[in-house]
């Protein structure tokens, strides 16, 4: 699953890069510090709110993007569910037993990695690669070369899924069809990946020579013609943002 | 005399890997300011020409370059980024892999913000640049909604805003529909006078090659002719014609010398062409009485064709919307029978792609729109569509899937039957037929993409060919080659119908096309136009 931004004119859509960035990682730190799934569950819930009516991100649009993680969570939840210690036992099965501490830690390790999920996903869909290296080189003073590594491959991901798509029709359209064995299975996997793969090195190859070709890299410093956008109201936000993270880690 | 913008001094270069030079011993010298069209067949070294003048061969791309190359006094291999840069401005055949920005705009300004100009000016410079390419109205569009032609163009204009001494435009109109072509020679025009030197690269004597001041014709990676077009038009179009430069048909009835005078003048190459059969002319698509033009041409397939009644392909009020909001074809009807050569002709942008996708089960298809058979295609996916028709994609390498000519052609084979890994002997004779037919049976164990442009499409042709299906849908197969590979694609195209294929082919090549084809799409603002031309 790749994520591209979305064009929008959402609440978030307006905030700076640096001031969501800001933001998300205050999120991040309380996903860290909290330890219980209720607190986990708030602050999940939290993330959905401002995802649906900051991000407008609609309810779907985020369940697609959180079932998409539940086949690395879910593992992740039993094997926490059986080896988290614990000293009230809830269920028994044979030598295994599900105790509620477990459980509650089981239920916090998977409802952190949803909200960390959750929280990226709305950055990358609301926010523009250019904004971010426009921020990242003209407030912070980060080398426009290293800025635009993230924002070349936050661009080039999805032309890399196009590209993926295009080699999986090329192989339906010349008859190749993912066989049903495991040996089958293998080959088709092997032969597509490999395509992508070669596909992919000869793009960024491709496209580091046309950047060179148009002087990228030729002075230390570049013009923008894109206004960084305005931090006053981010500001705001985040020191805002920040003061509840304090409080909240102080008092839980 | 002017000073020297371009000086090549027995340039030779190799690949690596590759025994042969590309270029050999190539002497050239370009006064600043000219207007130069290097012209020549595939694999003649038009590409790594132009990749020599930026320094992305050697640097690059490897390889050994003996000779000096001078660009306005320096020498490309060993200049910086900036001093290249600010000299010459290359717009490369793969428009795609030049536009990194995601966004039309953004993708323009692209080389001025590294070049450091002032904010201000570049938006100037990104308004005249579309406007120059005929973008304006795409300028906040994301590149991925773009037609071929359209994305073609961004390039181009992304280029132009560079502002550099000297323009290489390395065969960049072989996506873009006349009236896009015909603004495209303005532009090299307008870049001319004012005193920049522009060097273009086609495989065919085109309309650029006709308006510009010297034409140089490449053969083997070597310089054949050099000299004004009107005097190569009237000395050697023999020549010309032989290296596939010139179409065989426009030359080969009536003097020479009668052809000369109109031929040599811009808007003889691409736009109108005296037809092949009729002696009339073909007006280019959207232009008033294109189709009726077509409708009244002759086609010795069509003969052939002419009993079949059964309808295989149908389309009914079909029409299209990319999500998002952007519609492309709206109640778009269209009936193709089995043998029949369809042509689907339309400016950029018109839907022609989208149309060929849809049709090939890539897009999903609206219900009750596309029939096979008389049955509702909606639904049907790609792999069970593919048995029975064949797709050639617009971009060659989106098709190629191994590592060599042999494993592409044969490909299909394999496909068939996962567990068998050995080709029949029959299987083994069919395909180098195909790669006989082609003219690749030599390169058969290099890599597809070490091919020249019209190698690739050639092979992409074939690799859909070698399979027998009862459609085969062709997404510009003829475009941005020379005559000669064109005409070896047609010669397999006819082979194909006479077996009773029906093939469906875009085209901005409707003159090449026009002769054999049995019925006509057109697509214009949204809409389409049927002309059959067989009862």
């Amino acid at each position: 699953m790749i994520i591209p931004y979305a064009q929008g004119q959402s609440w978030l859509h307006r905030i700076d890069p640096l001031s969501k960035l800001v933001l998300i990682l205050c999120i991040a730190l309380l996903a860290t510090r909290f330890q219980t799934s209720t607190e986990q569950a708030c602050l999940l819930l939290v993330s959905i709110v401002i995802a649906r009516f900051a991000g407008g991100i609609t309810w779907i649009g985020q369940w697609k993007a959180l079932s998409f993680l539940i086949v690395f969570v879910l593992p992740l939840f039993i094997i926490t569910l059986f080896t988290a210690p614990g000293r009230t036992p809830l269920i028994e099965v044979g030598v295994m037993s599900i105790t509620m501490e477990g459980m509650d830690m089981a239920g916090s390790v998977s409802l952190r990695m949803f909200t960390l999920f959750l929280t990226s996903y709305v950055y990358i869909k609301t926010t523009d690669p250019q904004d971010l290296v426009a921020s990242l080189t003209q407030v912070l003073r980060i080398p426009y070369r290293f800025a635009f590594g993230i924002s070349m491959a936050l661009t080039f991901l999805p032309l890399l899924q196009e590209e993926g798509r295009n080699i999986s029709a090329a192989h339906h359209i010349r008859g190749r069809r993912q066989g049903r064995g495991w040996g089958e299975r293998f080959t088709w996997w092997t032969t597509f990946t490999t395509a992508v793969v070669y596909n992919a090195v000869r793009r960024v190859q491709q496209t580091a020579a046309a950047m060179e070709s148009k002087g990228f890299g030729a002075y230390p410093d570049r013009t923008y013609l894109r206004p960084i956008m305005s931090w006053e109201k981010g500001r705001i936000l985040a020191i805002i943002g920040v003061l509840i993270t304090i409080s909240l880690g102080w008092f839980i | 005399m002017s000073p020297e913008a371009i000086n090549l001094d027995e340039l030779t270069y190799t690949y690596e890997g590759d025994s042969k030079p590309t270029i050999k011993d190539m002497t050239l010298s370009i006064p600043e300011g000219q207007w130069i069209a290097i012209i020549g067949p595939g694999a003649s070294g038009k590409s790594t020409l132009c990749q020599l003048l930026n320094g992305y061969l050697p640097r690059s791309g490897g390889g050994r370059r003996e000779g000096s190359i001078s660009i306005e006094g320096i020498d490309p291999r060993n200049a910086s980024i900036a001093d290249i840069a600010e000299r010459v401005g290359v717009v490369f055949q793969d428009a795609d892999a030049q536009l990194v920005q995601g966004n039309v705009e953004a993708d323009v300004a692209f080389g001025p913000e590294n070049l450091r100009v002032p904010p201000a000016d570049i938006a100037h410079r990104i308004s005249a640049s579309l406007a120059a390419v005929g973008l304006t109205s795409h300028r906040y569009s994301r590149v991925r909604e773009l037609s071929g032609g359209q994305r073609q163009r961004a390039a181009t204009a992304a280029v132009l805003a560079l502002e550099p001494r000297l323009f290489v435009f390395d065969d960049c109109t072989a996506s873009l529909d006349s009236a896009a072509q015909v603004r495209f020679v303005q532009v090299c025009g307008s870049l001319h006078e004012q005193g920049r030197t522009v060097l273009n690269t086609s495989g065919r004597f085109d309309d650029v090659a006709r308006a510009a001041e010297r034409v140089i014709v490449l053969q083997g990676g070597a310089v054949v002719l050099d000299g004004p077009p009107q005097e190569l038009l009237r000395k050697h179009a023999a020549q010309l014609v032989q290296l596939g430069l010139l179409p065989t048909t426009e030359w080969t009835a009536g003097t020479t010398a009668q052809r000369v005078a109109d031929a040599a003048s811009p808007g003889t190459g691409g736009t109108t062409i005296e037809s092949p059969v009729s002696g009339g002319t073909i007006a280019s698509p959207g232009e008033a009485g294109f189709t009726q033009c077509v409708a009244d041409a002759e086609s010795p397939v069509r003969n052939v064709i002419s009993t079949s009644k059964t309808a295989l392909l149908q389309l009914h009020k079909l029409s299209y919307t990319y999500p998002g909001g952007h519609q492309v074809l709206r109640d778009v009807s269209f009936t193709l029978q089995a043998g029949d050569w369809g042509m689907i002709v339309g400016e950029n942008g018109s839907g022609k792609s989208t149309l060929s996708k849809l049709l090939m089960g890539l897009i999903p298809v609206p219900r009750n729109s596309v029939f096979w058979d008389g049955k509702d295609i909606a639904g049907r996916s790609v792999a069970n569509l593919a048995e029975e028709i064949g797709y050639v994609f617009q971009q060659p390498e989106h098709q190629f899937v191994t590592h060599s000519v042999w494993d592409e052609v044969t490909y299909g084979f394999k496909s068939k039957s996962h567990k068998r890994i050995t080709l029949t002997s029959q299987e083994v004779e069919l395909a180098e037929q195909m790669l006989l037919a082609a003219g690749l049976f030599e390169r058969r164990y290099d890599s597809p993409y070490m091919l020249s442009q019209g190698e690739k499409r050639i092979l992409s042709v074939i690799c859909q060919f070698v399979i027998p299906k009862r459609l085969v849908i062709l997404d510009e197969p003829t475009s941005g080659i020379d005559y000669a590979g064109a005409e070896r694609i047609l010669a397999l195209c006819r082979d194909k119908v006479q077996q009773g294929t029906a093939l469906l082919m875009i085209t901005h090549d409707p003159n090449l096309v026009a002769r054999d084809t049995s019925v006509v799409l057109q697509l214009h603002q949204l809409r389409g136009i049927t002309t059959k031309q067989h009862g």
